[in-house]
């Protein structure tokens, strides 16, 4: 079977999987079995597919994943998100959809712990949404807003992809670290005045109305008292980053610190009532842990099949060959790493793409540091884009089952965000500047 | 039987969230060893056994709650004889590949099992044991795809309300 | 025409992936002439470092690349060299050396008859060296500090050394020496540069008689080698030959390319002297690691371990 043959209906395959309704985890798995029959055989397939159900996740950067998940969930149900966003909506009254908004600054900060963009978003997920929702935000917005800002782990430092990209096109890592700064803090900001704008324009989409039931104690308070109650938010996140920074703990270590931490405020202010309160969240973690992880077995089986039918490989290829302008041939690279980021995940396309990629862009006089930054701008982008979009499935995951929310809506509330994206990614293409400065002052 | 599956599933939940616990415990015993310089080797393999556990036993609780997530757009386009006829479809479907996946997994841990493979460390720490463990929920996660199977056909039955989205 | 699938779960860029993609597999189409087509896939696009030796066996991918030290249960013997920290400092001393050991000591071709495959090519990671966050002249400057190494073996060798050994996950290193996690890493050199641990650890330690004591290898599915018609099987171990001749100058100039590369960065790269290889070396407690590792290696399945070090030992002696 040639490429092409073998990648259309892979990719067919999945589609029709998922657009029959098919557990997403498990239409990964069946489209890409399906294929590896036709190209290995049954054996071989069954043999990719069983090591590939362990190995595949059974390394501790994905343990970090279902530890900030716990982590998540000790905040949520342990009042210390409550808190947080007390203290936020008090703070910020009069700032139009000041959750949203302090929610996507929050990632921004956590990214500086976390390196990985599922994890992030999940965590916010499950302290967020309880949040917004009882705020009466739009569902759809504020689900997107987080499964967006969850991207911003992965291009601010300490940043796992980061690390892997610096491994396959041979760069720094420091530099690229630094690289990602600039852009991932701005890509937060540009986010908040996309909130402000929007909820300006349209007030239904953040009201900010507490329920009726809210206990006397919330009215009397005065706002400063309120934003000073976040104080054990500060004291966490100090615990975390201090811990990082000054060494104490890994980046994957990270999160069981903080999980820790976030279950002893818990326990001391005596939040958690009872043991069962304490069981219940681990129980949670674990059920979505579960789910979340099916998905990511099945996505990274399948994208060692889309590797198989070398469609990738080969798309990459052609623009190998292509006589035009060098902007031309930068625009395809985008548009295939954004074609890919749809369908695969970012592992899988950098390892398929990025061999043939770099020899090209650099002969073509493009910065390596600066394209880490584009690639990973748009692989982070491929995580919110339908039908596969890692931090989309990541907060479905934690989305509270009261609040009813399909997976094509979370696709809708993202769209706003991605416009975002690509209008920083065009930034970033026009001035490269805004990446290469900082690594550039500090590292020449 | 469904009762039987659904107190084990319920069971290998709970057992998952005290895992969450361990999990989180390991990792935080090995920074206080280095830290204090007397560091423990293994912990980090350890929690990942334990993640790979705590995953693999939560399949089945996940979909006899239908909460493996999957798109939608297609059923609801659909009239209600039309959706139940695609949820009894798909669901087929996916008990089959549910049942695939646990064809592999075992041979999987079975061949980890022959060769003894393990991760090597101070202590080589053998692989199978989990992989075992696996095994085990896959088997759980088979048999509530098919219990949900059986209640989607139900559905298909004229006057039966079984299978609804 | 035959198309043969070739995986390697590092991304090219590094000594050995580069050789590989420019040097052997353009080598084995062309002594097969042209009757092999390669598909490659790097950076465990198809199969990661675990699930290598499996996938080749099973057929997941017709050839690839294998680290002896992640199948410690499955290839038992070939993790001996271990015991034997100083060893052949040219890479062709060290693939005689293999191949030799191949020849005459049986264990080796039995472990790897059992997985369904067999090697076509030796390739090798630079020596053993250390990269530090602190200044480290000599070996005893490690002492007390914490230092992360692959493998049990080198582990135990930090140990004999006085650094407290300490085990943080492979992906973290990096960060980790940036904050001061860990004070070191013990690892081939080619290794701690293609990782970038030198960025933020630049105090690097380096002796060439430190070998790194694992062949690197480079296997085909047995059945699949055995199914090719004699001529094409005859190309592919031709060119195999030819590279693994080819790739004692690689090895070489990628070790004073990363030492040059180094110096230029403003790192202070430091040889060991010759007390130190041998402090290293720790004779003492090689003996009894020796011993713990026939008992070990008896345990895990291989039942004439012992013979096998004894023989082992032999070969080694009567070349160096
Ligand atoms: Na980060
Ligand atoms: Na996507």
């Amino acid at each position: 079977m040639d490429f092409l043959t073998g990648g259309i209906l892979c990719i067919g395959l999945l589609l029709v999987a998922m657009a029959i309704g098919m557990q997403i985890g498990l239409a990964f798995l069946l489209g890409g079995f399906l294929v590896s029959g036709l190209l290995l055989g049954f054996g071989s397939s069954v043999t990719l597919l069983g090591q590939a159900a362990y190995f595949s996740i059974a390394s501790p950067t994905w343990a970090a994943i279902p530890l900030f998940i716990l982590m998540g969930a000790f905040a949520s149900n342990g009042g210390l998100a409550r808190r947080a966003y007390n203290g936020v909506h008090a703070f910020a009254r009069g700032l139009p959809g000041s959750l949203m908004v302090a929610t996507c600054l929050s990632c921004g900060v956590f990214g500086a712990v976390s390196g990985s963009s599922i994890a992030t978003t999940a965590i916010f997920g499950k302290m967020a949404l309880p949040e917004m929702a009882r705020l009466k935000y739009d569902k759809a917005l504020s689900v997107g807003c987080i499964a967006s800002a969850g991207t911003f782990a992965s291009m601010i430092p300490p940043s796992m992809m980061m690390i892997i990209y610096a491994l396959f096109t041979q760069q720094s890592i420091g530099k690229l670290f630094a690289a990602g700064i600039i852009p991932g803090f701005m890509t937060a900001i540009v986010y908040a005045v996309l909130i402000i704008v929007m909820v300006k324009r349209n007030p239904a989409l953040a009201p900010e109305t507490e329920p009726e039931t809210t206990d006397a104690n919330h009215v009397v308070m005065s706002r400063s008292r309120e934003a000073l109650q976040m104080w054990p938010v500060f004291l966490i996140a100090f615990i975390v980053l201090g811990g990082l920074y000054a060494g104490l703990f890994t980046p994957t270590e990270a999160a069981a610190a903080g999980a820790l931490v976030t279950l002893a405020y818990g326990v001391l202010t005596r939040t958690f009532r009872s043991v069962g309160d304490v069981t219940a969240a681990m129980q949670e973690s674990a059920n979505v842990t579960a789910m979340l992880f099916l998905i990511n077995v099945g996505a990274l089986f399948y994208s060692r099949v889309l590797a198989v039918t070398r469609l990738p490989t080969e798309l990459t290829m052609m623009l190998a060959n292509w006589d035009v302008e060098p902007i031309f041939i930068l625009i395809g690279i985008m548009a295939i790493m954004f074609f890919l980021g749809m369908i695969m995940v970012p592992i899988g396309i950098y390892a398929l793409t990025l061999p043939i990629i770099m020899p090209l862009l650099v002969k073509l006089g493009y910065d390596p540091i600066w394209f880490g930054v584009i690639a990973l701008k748009l692989t982070e982008i491929g995580a919110i884009t339908p039908p596969v979009g890692l931090n989309v499935f990541a907060i479905k995951g934690v989305i509270p089952k009261a609040m009813n929310v399909s997976l094509e809506q979370i696709y809708k509330g993202c769209m706003p965000f991605l416009l975002c994206d690509l209008v920083v990614l065009v930034l970033l293409i026009v001035f490269p500047q805004i990446a290469l400065w900082l690594p550039n002052l500090l590292m020449d | 039987m469904k009762k039987m599956v659904h107190k084990a599933n319920h069971l290998l939940a709970g057992f998952a969230g005290w895992l969450m616990l361990a999990m989180m415990m390991l990792l935080v015993i090995d920074i206080i060893f280095r830290t204090i310089d007397l560091p423990l080797q293994g912990m980090a393999e350890l929690s990942v056994f334990v993640m790979m556990i705590v995953i693999y036993l939560g399949f089945a609780r996940c979909e006899e709650h239908k909460e493996h997530v999957g798109l939608e757009f297609v059923l609801l386009m659909l009239p209600k004889k039309g959706q139940r006829f695609l949820l009894a479809f798909s669901q087929l479907i996916a008990a089959g590949t549910i049942g695939l996946l646990f064809y592999a997994v075992t041979t999987d841990a079975w061949s980890a099992f022959q060769t003894g493979d393990a991760i090597e460390g101070v202590v080589d720490l053998p692989i199978w044991p989990t992989k075992f463990i696996m095994v085990v929920g896959m088997f759980f996660f088979v048999l509530q795809g098919f219990i949900n199977l059986a209640e989607a056909f139900r559905g298909l039955k004229p006057g039966e309300t079984g299978g609804e989205p | 025409d035959f198309t043969i699938k070739y995986n390697d779960h590092d991304p090219l860029g590094g000594m050995r992936t580069n050789f590989v993609k420019n040097v052997w597999l353009p080598e084995i189409e062309k002594q097969t002439g042209g009757k092999v087509k390669i598909q490659d896939f790097w950076g465990g696009a198809l199969l990661s470092s675990k699930e290598e030796l499996k996938g080749i066996g099973d057929g997941v991918v017709d050839m690839g690349f294998v680290f002896p030290g992640h199948f410690p249960k499955q290839l038992i013997a070939h993790s001996i060299f271990n015991l034997f920290p100083r060893g052949p400092k040219a890479f062709g001393d060290m693939a005689k050396l293999y191949r030799k050991v191949y020849a005459e000591v049986p264990a080796f071709e039995a472990e790897l008859k059992k997985a369904n495959v067999k090697t076509v090519l030796f390739t090798a990671g630079l020596p053993g060296a250390f990269v530090g966050t602190k200044p480290i002249k000599k070996l005893a400057d490690i002492k007390g500090d914490k230092w992360r190494a692959g493998g049990k073996w080198k582990l135990k060798f930090l140990e004999n050394a006085g650094a407290l050994p300490v085990a943080v996950p492979w992906g973290d290193v990096y960060v980790a020496l940036q904050t001061g996690t860990i004070d070191g890493c013990f690892t081939n050199y080619d290794g701690l540069h293609l990782m970038k641990f030198d960025e933020v650890a630049q105090n690097l330690m380096i002796s060439k008689d430190l070998w790194y004591a694992t062949p690197f290898l480079h296997l085909v599915n047995r059945k699949k080698f055995e199914g090719l018609p004699a001529d094409v099987q005859k190309g592919i171990l031709k060119a195999s030959e030819i590279a693994e001749q080819k790739f004692g100058a690689v090895y070489e100039a990628a070790f004073d390319q990363v030492k040059s590369e180094q110096l230029a960065a403003g790192y202070t790269v430091t040889e060991l002297s010759a007390a130190d290889v041998v402090a290293w070396e720790n004779a003492d407690k090689l003996s009894s690691l020796q011993a713990e590792w026939v008992a070990a290696s008896k345990k895990a399945g291989l039942a004439n371990a012992a013979e096998v070090m004894a023989q082992v030992k032999a070969i080694l002696n009567g070349m160096m």
